[in-house]
């Protein structure tokens, strides 16, 4: 019996999503999306605006209570384990929010602190060195830009080094080279057994991530690994977005909903 | 002084606009019906004014007929003190930032154009100055009706329209007096940097103790009107003289202020004017701007202490006040709040007044009791970094204000000359107020309930409070009111710790 059970918790994987469904009032965001995330894994979710990635994130980090399915980290649902598991599953949004009274530094100090975190100053320092935000330790977040405050926001994760990293947009803010940076730490995070999530319109050039989720409408219309997504839907390269437009070509043809 | 008159009168009617359009009536539109409109909503809102002043009066009167004879002797005595704190408490306001400021249009249009300074700097004190004067109208004219209803309703109605106009030109005065040392700072730019400098007012706070017949004058004056041991609104007289004097020392000092000075400290009124309707429309939104604003300029004074786990959210929380010094100064509403219903039970004050109360802690901004709270709970990502209930997280939080509004009601309630069995149970009341007024306003924030409901302020501190007050009065007694706080205190507290 606790043979069975340990192998049973060996095969869980890290995050796993049954059927979830979310709604805005009538609107359905979300429709029955299952998927699951291993340790480990660099995943890009993509679509159109409005697909309902965002939301998906949301739903995923349990800032959104689905109306239908089951999120699970670890084998237990994350809203029976939701404080105990913050650490381990941070949500960055498109513009994240800082405490108005504390400076750079002490937003690091201070959620460090708070998480206990003993030897917290030097891989502080080391984060907002590697962000370019040395210069900017003592100002107010408000003052910042707004690249300037995702990569605040992307110091504060990172520092609390969570096992699942869910990134909302990241790429957008960032100028070309911070964004390679940036895909240069997440693959790092990969190599070290962590698992990321990021949902984005654009990609920094020549990366590929392990694999891909598409959504259109509120559906994942499509799971996988760049190399099989570009044999399955005939797409002209690997790269985010010419697999995003055969998706999107691919549904249209496809879904019987669309067809006149 | 035309040109800048005209733009304030289209600037008016555009805000006038806004607000008539909710109630369907088009300015522009010059239809006869429309205009027959028009005058119907004037004449209702008029009416309604009357009406609901009329009621709120009778109501004032009936809790005034039960006021105990010291009453009278008490706004004779602190009128004049309320008078010059407030004083202070605007001085300094205005010393913070410039007292005439500019909107983004006004960079361009008023800012940069060669009109005599003095003209926009008149006319911004005035338009300053208009709400807190009709507000204080009225508020007067009520205590006025309280104080005077052994007059009957007649005499009422003549005491507060004395009132009313008596308050005019000391709240004129008061206004004018801060902007006065506003645009002296401005004037002056060796002093306009001193950081400090806003602090200075709090020198006239000893000031009736050393000159208690000048600093104390504006306000004994007025007092006499509200108490109707005086019927002569002439004795405003010199109040009226000495306003003039300063209005002509503001149009001198005005005509010297240098515009790019006042432009550079109108950057933050400049953005939140763009915003300005969201002020009554979201306030908290409008509320939440506004620190942002403010906090892209802030200098930051001390560090974050070094503590670990929970020390670090209550040493987080103590930084947060000490850089916000302001808030500090908000926390005396709360203060108040306790003291008025600890002084109900314990004084046997006339029980209509718990309806006053309950209104007045209600709609009495404390929000500054859970100003850290609220940052903490309102933003779903710094929430992520704090791996613990919301109840710990909130007591945590507001500990510092917690403590301080409990400390400074014991103080004030220690110096009251009440029976010594009183003394325990009125601090331990005290300590139970302010944790409810805490656990309210928290509570306000979250999802409560397994149906994720969201209870407002107001809902939750008429029950919370007035459960506790209502035993009180009913058991007649302030341990009733304790064990009734307790209870409801331990029930909104589960409710936060599961939310």
């Amino acid at each position: 019996m606790t043979n069975h059970a340990e192998r049973e918790k060996v095969t869980l994987p890290l995050l796993q999503l049954t059927d979830v469904s979310y709604t805005y009032g009538s609107y359905l965001a979300l429709n029955q999306v299952s998927f699951e995330l291993e340790p480990g894994e660099l995943v890009v979710l993509a679509g159109r605006n409005g697909a309902g990635k965002t939301t998906l994130l949301r739903c995923v980090a349990g800032w959104n209570q689905i109306t239908h399915g089951h999120v699970a980290f670890n084998g237990t649902s994350i809203y029976q384990v939701e404080r105990a598991m913050r650490r381990n599953l941070i949500l960055i949004p498109d513009t994240p929010p800082f405490y108005n009274d504390l400076t750079v530094m002490e937003h690091l100090q201070f959620i460090a602190r708070v998480n206990q975190l003993a030897d917290w100053h030097e891989p502080a320092q080391s984060l907002l060195k590697r962000f370019g935000l040395t210069i900017n330790h003592g100002a107010m977040p408000a003052a910042l830009s707004r690249g300037q405050r995702y990569k605040l926001a992307l110091c504060m994760a990172l520092l609390v080094d969570p096992q699942i990293l869910l990134l909302d947009e990241p790429f957008g803010p960032l100028d070309p080279i911070s964004a390679q940076q940036l895909w240069n730490d997440l693959w790092a995070r990969r190599e070290h057994g962590k698992t990321v999530l990021l949902s984005s319109h654009q990609s920094p050039l020549n990366v590929r991530p392990d694999r891909y989720l598409f959504m259109e409408g509120g559906d994942l219309v499509a799971d996988g690994t760049p190399n099989d997504l570009k044999m399955a839907l005939h797409a002209e390269s690997d790269a985010l977005d010419d697999l995003l437009r055969a998706t999107i070509e691919h549904v249209e043809r496809h879904d019987p909903v669309q067809e006149p | 002084m035309l040109p800048i008159l005209w733009l304030r009168f289209k600037q008016m009617q555009g805000t006038a606009n806004y607000w008539l359009r909710l109630v369907d009536y088009d300015t522009r539109d010059k239809d006869v019906m429309n205009r027959a409109y028009g005058l119907y909503l004037l004449g209702f809102m008029a009416w309604w004014s009357v009406a609901m002043w009329a009621i709120a009066a009778g109501f004032i009167a009936t809790i005034g007929g039960s006021l105990p004879p010291t009453a009278q002797s008490a706004v004779l005595t602190y009128t004049p003190f309320v008078v010059l704190i407030g004083l202070a408490i605007l001085m300094m306001l205005k010393l913070q930032s410039s007292p005439y400021k500019l909107s983004s249009p006004d960079f361009a249009y008023v800012g940069g154009s060669p009109v005599q300074r003095v003209v926009p700097v008149i006319i911004g004190f005035f338009g300053d100055m208009v709400l807190p004067l009709v507000l204080s109208m009225v508020v007067v004219s009520f205590m006025a009706v309280a104080l005077n209803v052994r007059l009957g309703t007649v005499g009422e109605i003549a005491a507060a329209l004395r009132s009313a106009l008596a308050i005019a030109p000391v709240v004129a005065l008061v206004w004018a007096l801060a902007w006065l040392v506003g645009l002296a700072r401005m004037t002056l730019p060796g002093v306009r940097r001193w950081s400090a400098l806003w602090l200075v007012p709090v020198v006239l706070l000893p000031l009736p103790f050393v000159a208690p017949g000048v600093t104390a004058w504006p306000g004994n004056m007025l007092a006499l009107i509200m108490v109707g041991e005086s019927a002569d609104l002439m004795i405003m007289a010199p109040v009226v003289l000495a306003l003039v004097a300063v209005i002509a020392l503001i149009a001198v000092l005005g005509d010297r202020i240098n515009m790019i000075d006042v432009a550079d400290e109108s950057l933050i009124f400049a953005k939140l004017s763009e915003i300005s309707n969201l002020r009554w429309m979201a306030p908290s939104v409008y509320l939440r701007a506004r620190s942002q604003f403010k906090a892209a300029a802030y200098k930051p004074i001390l560090r974050l202490p070094d503590a670990v786990g929970t020390r670090m959210l209550v040493a987080r929380s103590a930084l947060t006040y000490v850089r916000s010094p302001l808030e500090v100064l908000k926390l005396l509403i709360a203060v108040a709040l306790v003291q008025g219903g600890v002084a109900m039970l314990a004084y046997g004050l006339p029980p209509l007044l718990i309806i006053v109360w309950l209104y007045a802690v209600a709609v009495a901004p404390t929000s500054a009791l859970i100003r850290v709270f609220s940052a903490d709970a309102d933003d779903l990502f710094t929430r992520q970094f704090l791996p613990i209930n919301s109840l710990r997280l909130l007591l945590a939080d507001a500990a510092v204000p917690m403590g301080f509004v409990g400390l400074v009601s014991a103080v004030l309630w220690l110096l009251q000359p009440v029976a010594i069995e009183m003394i325990m149970p009125g601090l331990v009341l005290i300590g139970i107020l302010t944790l409810l007024l805490v656990l309210c306003r928290g509570g306000s924030l979250l999802k409560l309930t397994s149906m994720r409901a969201h209870v407002s302020y107001g809902v939750l501190a008429v029950i919370g409070l007035g459960v506790t007050l209502g035993a009180g009065l009913v058991f007649g007694g302030i341990l009733a009111a304790v064990f009734a706080g307790a209870l409801t205190s331990a029930i909104i507290a589960s409710l936060i710790a599961e939310a």
